[in-house]
């Protein structure tokens, strides 16, 4: 056995169970720790696969930013874990009915499939080295390129409908003029009274 | 790579998008209708750009992006009308003072996405293209944040629809483990390729079945087939009802597109499996359909369940495989998508009690307060019924007559049984138009000069059928070709 195969299956060991950890652990923060920890083992898993640019982009933005955004709103929010668990019950039967199906086809198939699989389909790309981010970044930019430029339209797209539905300006609405704030004079907001009983 | 000069309509669309954002935001409020006209002409200026380049876009061989008479076809169809449903929607939102140019430009985003679907001829694309499409769909049901409806029905959409491209992935991912490509060509080679008769139990067909029912689950969902159809009557019933005529129209053209020439091109070879497939999903769609609108007493959610009967209708032309059922189903397409246009267009024009129109019974008495309007109504749901010499007429007439030369009796005789049990609703709402009595006055938001030309057209249209046929004879044909 060399040290790959060990690797692969202590990281796709702790993969699946802490998979299995955030569907089943009761406290939502836990669960999102046990996401960031399944991602942590998927991005050494594509580490083996030697696809390290994408390894290093999954702990970097989904460990980094999203998981971190994602904890912030999980601890804010007041979730009402017995509500969310009722009908757990109802639906085991049938959940584990899908479960077994779906599994049970896919192990049939991918046992058979990649058993004694010589395909490679890395090589029908055209390389132009061997570093795979300069492989990547040649792609994305020529045979991808219309891709990439509709996913930047899709990313237009979230930030207008997120201002759309959040900024709404209304009379009863508060918020501050900064350059209001800043001209005001001292007349406009102080009063000087004499006392007169103190003078005396 | 591809030539930018073929995708020159999106790219139009695109900057007239990103001018009349920034354009936006520097006009006063009682400018703001200078956006709106902006963005309806650069659609007109684009279905006037995509007619005269016809032959030009038709030329392009690109195998990531398809701009061939079949794609043309329906994004001018999908233009104009957007033009129509961008008429009726901002005639609506004046007169209840919600505009917003936002509203607009989101669905114009919307409109890029199906654009890119339509031509798609990568798995890659056509994912994002989806996911343009339903994003912008997610925020238009969302914009009347005031209702507490259609903030349900906007996060019941977008969970579902999470889910539902969650299984497109990963339909598209074991495609391309299985094939190692995602261009639609080089998948339609290797299936072919595979000599599917002799070897009916090996394992790369049961992996690209596999696959097949993802993809085929998440466009189901998307185009709102039964059993994936749970979402279709809370959202319709949520959202504002010119959002309702946005969802129920053009991206079921979009979907069909997206179905037929999966189906019936890429995965041509697996049609023994996938036909059956589609089968029950029709059945399914039409049974459930027709017999819950019955019981239904809001007009949103009767429609919306007489829409899932109607994609029932579709799915059952695209289950024969044969030539003259695509066309079929693609005439049965057009003609959903024009009556629709027309039910919802009209009602969007109804107040009741200064609200929008949603109950069947709001509607009783029209023919006393408005003959023209209850005529109106009426010759569009006898269209829906299909009553000759109406559109739906000969649609369901074409359906079935392709299930018939496919030799599939039962299925024909399912289908006319279904239309029958079908027009009892469809019925039940003329009923309350004419012999009700009235209750309260019915508003209409605008003049019906438009709507009544429009609803003259559709008869038009029914008395010439030949007119849509052609056009689909000439795309079926041409896609086949191409």
């Amino acid at each position: 056995m060399n040290v790959e195969i060990i690797i692969f299956y202590i990281f796709s060991l702790l993969l699946l169970s802490s998979s299995i950890a955030v569907v089943t652990v009761n406290n939502p923060v836990k669960s999102a720790i046990s996401l960031v920890f399944s991602f942590f083992c998927s991005a050494i898993l594509w580490l083996l696969l030697n696809a390290e640019f994408l390894s290093i982009i999954l702990i970097l933005v989904y460990v980094g930013a999203v998981m971190v955004l994602f904890l912030f709103v999980v601890m804010m929010l007041d979730i009402n874990i017995s509500q969310a668990k009722e009908g757990f019950v109802k639906y085991f039967s049938i959940g584990i009915f899908v479960f077994a199906t779906i599994a049970g086809l896919l192990s049939y198939f991918f046992y058979n499939q990649f058993d004694n699989s010589s395909k490679n389909i890395i090589t029908s790309i055209d390389l132009i080295g061997t570093d795979n981010t300069k492989n990547l970044g040649y792609l994305l930019y020529t045979e991808y390129l219309l891709a990439f430029e509709i996913a930047a339209i899709i990313l237009l797209l979230g930030i207008i409908s997120a201002i759309t539905l959040t900024l709404r300006k209304s009379a009863t609405n508060k918020y501050q003029n900064p350059s209001q704030q800043v001209n005001v004079s001292k007349s406009e907001r102080l009063r000087i009274i004499k006392d007169e009983d103190r003078e005396k | 790579m591809i030539n930018y000069l073929y995708i020159f309509p999106e790219i139009i669309i695109t900057s007239a998008l990103c001018f009349i954002i920034v354009l936006d935001l520097f006009l006063p409020s009682r400018l703001k209708y200078i956006s709106y006209y902006l963005i309806q002409f650069s659609l007109i200026f684009c279905v006037y750009y995509i007619y005269s380049h016809f032959n030009y876009l038709d030329s392009n061989v690109s195998e990531l992006y398809n701009t061939g008479i079949f794609s043309n076809i329906f994004k001018i169809f999908i233009l104009l009308s957007l033009v129509i449903i961008f008429y009726y929607t901002s005639v609506f939102l004046n007169y209840f003072n919600i505009y917003k140019t936002e509203y607009f430009l989101i669905t114009v985003f919307g409109l890029l996405g199906m654009m890119i679907m339509i031509s798609s001829e990568n798995l890659l694309l056509l994912y994002l293209g989806i996911e343009l499409l339903s994003l912008s769909l997610y925020s238009v049901i969302a914009f009347n944040r005031n209702s507490l409806f259609s903030s349900e029905a906007a996060v019941k959409y977008y969970i579902l629809g999470a889910i539902s491209s969650g299984f497109l992935l990963f339909g598209i991912s074991l495609i391309y483990g299985l094939t190692g490509s995602l261009s639609f060509n080089e998948i339609f080679i290797y299936i072919t390729s595979l000599n599917i008769s002799s070897n009916i139990d090996s394992v790369e067909i049961i992996g690209l079945l596999f696959a097949l029912i993802f993809i085929l689950i998440s466009l189901s969902f998307k185009f709102g087939a039964a059993p994936f159809h749970m979402w279709i009557p809370d959202v319709y019933h949520g959202s504002i009802i010119t959002t309702t005529l946005l969802l129920s129209t053009i991206p079921k053209i979009a979907v069909f597109v997206i179905f037929i020439k999966l189906l019936a091109i890429v995965f041509s070879g697996l049609f023994l499996f996938w036909s059956d497939m589609v089968i029950i999903l029709s059945i399914l769609s039409i049974l459930i359909g027709n017999i819950i609108a019955i019981s239904q007493t809001n007009i949103k959610r009767m429609l919306a369940y007489s829409t899932i009967a109607n994609i029932g209708f579709i799915l059952l032309g695209l289950s024969v495989g044969s030539v003259i059922a695509y066309k079929a189903a693609m005439f049965y397409t057009l003609t959903y998508v024009i009556t629709t246009i027309a039910v919802f267009g009209l009602l969007s024009q109804l107040v009741y009690k200064s609200k929008s129109v949603e109950n069947i019974s709001d509607l009783s008495g029209l023919n006393s307060s408005n003959p023209f309007l209850a005529f109106l109504l009426m010759v569009i749901l006898l269209s829906y019924i299909g009553i000759p010499p109406l559109l739906g007429f000969h649609a369901k007439l074409f359906i079935i007559q392709a299930l018939v030369e496919s030799n599939n009796i039962p299925l024909s005789i399912f289908a006319v049984l279904m239309t029958v049990i079908g027009s009892f609703y469809y019925l039940r709402v003329i009923k309350v138009i004419y012999f009700d009595e009235l209750k309260d006055e019915l508003l209409i938001t605008s003049k019906l000069y438009f709507t009544g030309t429009y609803v003259i057209g559709l008869m038009l249209l029914g008395l010439f059928p030949d007119i849509l046929g052609q056009l689909s004879q000439y795309s079926i044909s041409n896609l086949f070709n191409a």
